[in-house]
């Protein structure tokens, strides 16, 4: 369910937050949820918490997000996901742009809760990410993983087990000077990485707090927002609480 | 030509695609110490043949492969397409397409027919290069590896550094893991295509700014 949307950068953008009432989501559950802006409409999209995938009775939970925009701007920055230990589990987010939209989002994944009292040995997850734009693949990613062993390959989560993915979808920005810029905003450790093609800008983390993931992209949003959407940021509130 | 001698020229190191100078983000992993000897080295190569190769390599492949049996070239440009899409930074991007256009001008350069529009990744290239000279499906895919596999340890005896004999060693006993790769790669559907490499990623992101380069970014 959406609650009821606010306006605290004036009528132009609109700020909402979408939530899902049992705050977790178990085996048997699927979620969608549908996202469409058009002509010009602007808006802002967050969650009041963490979506949470508990152990399964061996049924899987999905949650599939699709968002369609045709000459509108989005900004999608839900809370992060929290796979627990035994969980059954595939996360999607698509997103369909026209080539005048402008969107700005991110997915946070976190395997097992990173405070530490709850590991994640056994679950199931996948989690999907596809970017179209007039209808042409941009961006196909998929993080599969099966059982903790996954968390140590040395080329996926290399023993972390928080990742994230900023994605800004910047069409016609000349190459490497924006990425640039993104570098030096973000923090100075090894948890963050920019790169930019094909009109997306892309920021990863790699680490082990969804805090300092969301801490790091807010920084990067700052220097992307005003560059794809036109607009300085704005915290929202909701982040605070 | 038979087609065994048409698969071997077209997966060697001396072939024009340019593999050789490509590291795949393996130079600031070795410079980072993720890898830094024969089986810390094994260990990655074993992880990105049951991973990536086995997940979204070959399954592209393969369906590449299939759509130009079936002269169905919108979905040949489709799965094309993807094979950009699921290069996660500017450079692994680069890496695909600049492969992707050597091979297409050698295609042309034989006189091989050309679809419209040409392949622009290296994968559609091969696949396209294989089906018309009668290389059979499971021989494309095994050779498609192995010429990954074989890439991927000559930049580790210039960078790691490791002797000869140790990467011939590497090739011989990763024969098995190339084999398996092959066939959990047919399994795979089509919604389930793709291996992210977190860590990978990140680091080829980070190569893109390195300084000092023995391989083109």
């Amino acid at each position: 369910m959406i609650q009821r949307p606010f306006y605290p950068e004036g009528r132009k953008v609109c700020q909402a937050c979408v939530l899902h009432p049992p705050g977790g989501v178990v085996g048997g559950d699927r979620l969608h949820l549908q996202l469409s802006g058009v002509n010009d409409a602007e808006a802002l999209i967050t969650t009041p918490g963490a979506t949470k995938y508990y152990g399964s009775d061996g049924r899987e939970a999905s949650q599939h997000q699709v968002i369609n925009l045709q000459d509108a701007a989005l900004e999608w920055m839900p809370q992060e996901s929290i796979y627990f230990d035994g969980c059954r589990a595939t996360q999607s987010l698509q997103i369909n742009l026209s080539h005048k939209s402008r969107f700005i989002g991110w997915d946070i994944s976190c395997f097992g809760r990173p405070a530490g009292d709850h590991v994640f040995v056994d679950g199931r997850v996948r989690t999907r990410l596809s970017v179209y734009s007039d209808g042409q693949s941009l961006l196909h990613e998929q993080l599969r993983i099966d059982g903790s062993d996954d968390l140590r390959r040395v080329s996926g989560m290399r023993g972390a087990v928080v990742v994230g993915t900023l994605l800004a979808f910047v069409p016609d920005m000349p190459e490497d000077e924006l990425v640039d810029l993104l570098r030096a905003s973000l923090p100075e450790d090894a948890c963050f990485a920019a790169t930019q093609f094909d009109d997306l800008m892309i920021v990863r983390y790699l680490g082990t707090s969804a805090e300092h993931a969301r801490d790091g992209f807010i920084a990067a949003w700052r220097v992307l927002r005003p560059i794809a959407i036109g607009r300085e940021v704005v915290v929202p509130r909701i982040w605070a609480t | 030509m038979q087609p065994l001698l048409k698969l071997l020229q077209i997966s060697s190191p001396a072939s024009p695609v340019g593999a050789f100078s490509y590291s795949q983000g393996i130079e600031w992993v070795v410079e980072a110490g993720w890898i830094n000897d024969c089986q810390s080295f094994c260990q990655w190569l074993q992880e990105q043949l049951d991973g990536t190769i086995a997940c979204q390599e070959l399954p592209l492949l393969q369906r590449l492969y299939r759509a130009c049996a079936n002269r169905d070239f919108v979905d040949f440009a489709h799965w094309d397409q993807w094979a950009i899409a699921v290069r996660e930074t500017a450079e692994l991007r680069r890496e695909e397409r600049h492969r992707g256009r050597a091979l297409l001008s050698l295609i042309d350069s034989l006189g091989i027919a050309l679809p419209v529009p040409g392949p622009q990744s290296q994968l559609a290239g091969f696949a396209l290069f294989c089906q018309r000279e009668g290389i059979a499906l499971d021989d494309t895919l095994q050779a498609f590896a192995y010429s990954w596999l074989e890439n991927q340890v000559t930049a580790g005896i210039k960078l790691i550094p490791l002797g000869q004999s140790d990467g011939q060693g590497l090739l011989y006993r990763l024969g098995d893991d190339v084999q398996r790769a092959v066939i959990s790669a047919k399994q795979i559907q089509d919604e389930d295509i793709g291996f992210s490499s977190p860590a990978l990623a990140m680091a080829s992101s980070f190569h893109e700014t390195q300084y000092c380069r023995l391989f083109r970014s």
